[in-house]
């Protein structure tokens, strides 16, 4: 393991890299340091979310029919379609840090211009379900309505109790809790849109440094880093497209 | 060059698949059957798709046996995180259902 090896003093020697930083030993054990660090990083970052998702799973088990009726609510053919996108940019980062490997810049370059327009192409039908939501009356503790067909009047007759000072009271059940997965919903895909905007200008700093001859294939370190970071998303995407989109649409007979 | 490249089939080959298990994903949760077979059904598919990335797409494949134990003890704890919070609320009697614990569970 490189980074147990006992440091030597390679200027002394005179064999030091021109693109290994003082403090490593050699290009490898820089990248190996690199790298896990960045792992560090992409872990805490899976434990961020995770605390999230473990949220949506106890709701998920207390209230199984909204989680229903709220995913079929979602439009599914454009989530599976925004799926496909961010895959896709997933794939462009990983050829683009092969052409980083190889040293080919212009190929560099259009990979990662790919990768940008592939996670703009994916926030633009983000932003364009937030805004259907917004159209429909579903943005929790703004606007929320949810209209419930035949358990609206057995349930609202509770609602002219005199000690019901919760305003939130009024509403059905069905609809507290329908509003307890859009909240989910929101801060989920909130959290994940707001990591790929990052990401999007991180890609845009990479091109600039890549367009005035930073990286070689010696030192390609950034962009592979980075890469981690976007292959990450990618993996949170993987796990809320079928959590929040695909609760039981054959319950439902879909959408 | 002293990194690993990986071929291009390889990276291809790893992005049809991903493809294909994003078109199963969405017919598990068309088939009729219980709800849970759906969610589990969902998740291992999931759990597929990132063991794919992660490991060849994220290089971890090729790379050290740190990295390597460092990605997997991650993942690890979120399982452990995940196992010891549902079984806590699945095995307990808590009620989220009352939006305020003042007005009576029946009262609803």
């Amino acid at each position: 393991m490189s980074l147990a090896t006992p440091t030597v003093d390679t200027h002394a020697t005179g064999h030091h890299h021109p693109e290994v930083r003082h403090q490593f030993d050699d290009l490898e054990q820089q990248h190996d340091s690199y790298s896990l660090g960045m792992w560090a990083f992409v872990v805490q970052e899976v434990m961020f979310f995770s605390g999230m998702i473990v949220c949506y799973f106890i709701f998920r088990y207390k209230y199984p029919e909204a989680f229903i009726a709220g995913s079929n609510h979602l439009n599914l053919p454009l989530s599976t379609f925004n799926t496909v996108v961010l895959l896709s940019s997933s794939l462009t980062m990983a050829l683009a840090v092969h052409a980083a490997q190889l040293g080919h810049k212009m190929r560099l370059l259009q990979f990662l211009m790919a990768t940008l327009i592939l996670g703009s192409i994916f926030l633009g039908v983000k932003v364009y379900e937030y805004k259907d939501k917004y159209d429909h009356n579903l943005i929790p503790g703004y606007n929320f309505k949810w209209e419930t067909e035949s358990t609206t009047t057995e349930h609202g007759e509770a609602t002219d109790e005199p000690e019901s000072l919760n305003p939130a009271l009024k509403m059905p059940p069905l609809a507290q809790q329908v509003e307890v997965f859009y909240g989910l919903y929101f801060i989920l895909t909130g959290a994940h849109a707001i990591h790929m905007v990052i990401g999007a200008v991180i890609i845009l700093i990479i091109m600039v440094l890549a367009w005035y001859d930073h990286f070689s294939p010696n030192y390609y370190v950034p962009i592979e880093m980075f890469g981690l970071y976007w292959h990450f998303v990618d993996i949170v995407w993987v796990f809320l497209f079928p959590l929040l989109y695909l609760v039981d649409r054959a319950a439902a007979g879909g959408h | 060059m002293h990194h690993h490249v990986i071929p291009l089939k390889v990276y291809l080959t790893i992005f049809g698949s991903l493809l294909f298990l994003t078109i199963a994903t969405v017919g598990v949760s068309y088939m009729p059957t219980v709800p849970i077979v759906h969610l589990i059904g969902a998740l291992i598919i999931a759990a597929i798709k990132t063991t794919l990335i992660v490991m060849f797409f994220m290089h971890v494949r090729y790379n050290s046996h740190l990295i390597w134990s460092f990605a997997s003890l991650g993942f690890f704890f979120v399982l452990l995180f995940m196992v010891f919070m549902m079984g806590d609320y699945i095995s307990q009697y808590y009620s989220l259902t009352p939006a305020t614990h003042a007005v009576p569970f029946d009262k609803f």
